[in-house]
C-alpha cells in the first residue's frame, strides 16, 4: 500500500504545533511553539493571550514543520487539525489555517478530537496500540479508564466524579507556590521528598470511578492550617505525599480494571502520562500481570501535532473528511468520536 | 490581476473580489452566528461563482480590526495563511480606514460594537491613536464632536486604498486589538 502522509495542526491550548506524520506512526517532522513561559506569569493559561499567540505564530510553525520534513505540502495526502476540546479562540486559529491548506493544495480536511490525539500518541514511533486494550486517560480535563475495542470504538469504564487529576496537580502546585504548569514541578520536587504527610486515601471502593477533590481539599486545609500556626510546609514532602496517594489511586483502579477485563494490552494517554511516578507504577502493574504497556514518549505526552496526525490516520483510511464549515467546539463528549 | 478582500472584524462576513481596479463580485453575510462556519465557504463560493480557482488570486487584503477579537482573528488567520501558501502579496487595513477612506475632510470616525466604540481622528489616514470608549463615554464624546459611523463600503475608494498600501510579510500580519484583555485588568 502507498504511504500516507498527513500534515497535522494542533492549537487547542497553549502550544502551537504542526507535524508531518507517515502512516499514522512515523514522525517525519514536528514543530512545537510553547507559550508556557508567558502563561507562567499569570499562574495559568489566559485564553485570550493563548489565542493571540497562536495567530502570531501559526504560519511560522506550519512553515517550520513542512521545511523540516524535507517534503512539499503537495506531497501530503490530507490536512488534519484539532477541532475539540479546548479553548475555542485557540482552536479556531488552527482550524482556519488548516482549511486554507486544504483548499489551496486540494487535500481532504480531517477534524481530530484532541483526546483521541492523546490516545493515538500510543501509535507513534516504536509504540502501537493493540486492540482490545485498557486505557488510562489522564490530563488537565480528563481522568478516565477506558476500554479500546478497536479504532475509535472506546468505552468509558470509569471516570473521576469531580476533579480531573491534572487539575488537582495544578491546584496543589498553586497552594505550594509552585509555578505553572504544576504537574512537572510537583513531579520534580516529589523525587526529593518523603511521604510524611498523612493524607486521606480517595474512594476505597472497588468501582472504576475516582474522586480527587477530597484529597485536594485536605491538602489546601493542611497547608492553610500549618501557615496559620507559623509552621513551614516542606514542599518536597507534600509533593511526595500527594503524588504517592494520587498515583496509587490511579494504579489501584487500573488493577481492578485488569481483573475485570482480561486484556493483554494497556495504554496511558494524556498530559499526565509524562509523570515519572505514573510511568513507573504502570510499568510495575503491567509486569505483574504480564500485560504489554504503551506510554507515549515524553515529548508526545504533552500537546503536540504528531499525535493529531496519528489520530487522523484511521479517519483518513475510513475517508471521514470534513467540510469548510468546520467549527471549533470547546467541550465535547469525548468518547463519541 | 485579482485582489481578494476579507473583512470579518465584527459580526458580518465581507468577501470582495476585484479584477484590476474594478469590483468583480462581493459576498456579504450580515450578522453571522458563527464567523468560523461562514468565512471559508463564503470565499469558496465567490471564487466558484466567478469560475476562479484559489490559485488565481494575486493579492490579499485583510481588515485587521479593531472589532471582535475572535472575529478579526478568523479573517486574519485565513488571509495570512492564504498569502503564505499562495506566496502572494498581502496588505492590511483597519476597520477605521474602511469608514475614514470615504471622507473628504478631517473628522472623527467610529467603529461600533456591542458595548462601545473604537474611535480615531481621520484625515486620509488615522491621526494619532485609536481609542476604545464604552457606550456611555461614546455618547458623551458624540455631544461635543461630530463622528462618522457609516460603515457602508465604497468599493472604488477601497481598491484605490488597497493599491496604495505597502506589502507586508504574511507571517507578521496580526489583528489590531486596541482593547486590553479583560482577565488581565
Amino acid at each position: 500500500m502507498k504511504d500516507v502522509y498527513i500534515f497535522a495542526i494542533e492549537s487547542s491550548c497553549d502550544e502551537t504545533s504542526a507535524a508531518v506524520i507517515k502512516n499514522g506512526k512515523d514522525v517525519v517532522s514536528l514543530t512545537v511553539a510553547t507559550q508556557i513561559p508567558i502563561h507562567e506569569n499569570y499562574g495559568g493559561v489566559v485564553p485570550e493571550i493563548a489565542s493571540r499567540m497562536h495567530s502570531e505564530c501559526i504560519t511560522y510553525v506550519i512553515d517550520d514543520a513542512i521545511k523540516k520534513s524535507g517534503m512539499k505540502m503537495q506531497d501530503m495526502d490530507a490536512i488534519a487539525v484539532t477541532y475539540t476540546p479546548g479553548l475555542l479562540g485557540s482552536l479556531l486559529v488552527g482550524i482556519e489555517a488548516a482549511k486554507v491548506l486544504s483548499l489551496v493544495y486540494n487535500k481532504p480536511l480531517i477534524a481530530v478530537n484532541h483526546i483521541a490525539g492523546h490516545i493515538y500518541a500510543n501509535n507513534l514511533e516504536d509504540n502501537n496500540i493493540v486492540f482490545p486494550s485498557l486505557g488510562l486517560v489522564v490530563s488537565g480535563g480528563h481522568t478516565e479508564i477506558i476500554y479500546l475495542e478497536n479504532d475509535y470504538n472506546f468505552k468509558v469504564l470509569g471516570s473521576t466524579l469531580d476533579d480531573a487529576i491534572g487539575e488537582v496537580y495544578d491546584k496543589v502546585a498553586r497552594v505550594l507556590d509552585l509555578k505553572y504548569p504544576g504537574g512537572p514541578n510537583i513531579d520534580r520536587l516529589a523525587k526529593n521528598g518523603k511521604h510524611s504527610y498523612n493524607l486521606p486515601i480517595p474512594m476505597k471502593d472497588e468501582s472504576l470511578d475516582m474522586s480527587f477533590s477530597g484529597l485536594k481539599s485536605s491538602i489546601i486545609n493542611l497547608v492553610h492550617n500549618e501557615n496559620q500556626r507559623g509552621n513551614v510546609i516542606s514542599k518536597e514532602d507534600m509533593a511526595r505525599s500527594f503524588q504517592d496517594v494520587a498515583i496509587d489511586e490511579l494504579v489501584r483502579k487500573m488493577e481492578i480494571a485488569i481483573n475485570n477485563y482480561k486484556v493483554n494490552n494497556m495504554i496511558v494517554a494524556g498530559g499526565v502520562s509524562a509523570n515519572t511516578k505514573l510511568r513507573e507504577e504502570m510499568q510495575k502493574l503491567a509486569d505483574k500481570y504480564d500485560i504489554k504497556l504503551s506510554i507515549p514518549k515524553i515529548n508526545y505526552c504533552t500537546d503536540n501535532a504528531a499525535m493529531i496526525g496519528a489520530a487522523a490516520y484511521p479517519l483518513y483510511l475510513k475517508k471521514e473528511f470534513s467540510d469548510y464549515d468546520l467549527n471549533g467546539k470547546s467541550t465535547t463528549n469525548i468518547f463519541k468520536f | 490581476m485579482y485582489t481578494l478582500f476579507i473583512d470579518t472584524h465584527y459580526k458580518d462576513v465581507i468577501i470582495v473580489l476585484f479584477k484590476d481596479m474594478v469590483l468583480l463580485d462581493k459576498n456579504i453575510i450580515l450578522n453571522v452566528d458563527n464567523t468560523s462556519v461562514e468565512t471559508m465557504p463564503t470565499i469558496i463560493d465567490i471564487l466558484e461563482k466567478n469560475s476562479l480557482k484559489v490559485k488565481d488570486i494575486n493579492k490579499i487584503c485583510v481588515c485587521i480590526g479593531p472589532g471582535s477579537f475572535t472575529g478579526t482573528r478568523i479573517g486574519v488567520t485565513i488571509a495570512k495563511t492564504l498569502a503564505y501558501t499562495l506566496n502572494i502579496p498581502i496588505v492590511t487595513l483597519t476597520s477605521i480606514d474602511l469608514i475614514g477612506m470615504k471622507l473628504d475632510n478631517e473628522s472623527y470616525v467610529a467603529v461600533l460594537e456591542k458595548n462601545g466604540a473604537f474611535i480615531a481622528l481621520y484625515n486620509n489616514e488615522i491621526k494619532g491613536d485609536i481609542k476604545y470608549l464604552k457606550l456611555s463615554e461614546y455618547e458623551e464624546f458624540k455631544n461635543g464632536n461630530s463622528v462618522i459611523e457609516d460603515n457602508n463600503i465604497d468599493y472604488d475608494k477601497l481598491i484605490n486604498f488597497i493599491n496604495n498600501l505597502k506589502e507586508e510579510n504574511a507571517h507578521n500580519v496580526i489583528p489590531l486589538y486596541v482593547k486590553t484583555i479583560e482577565a488581565l485588568k
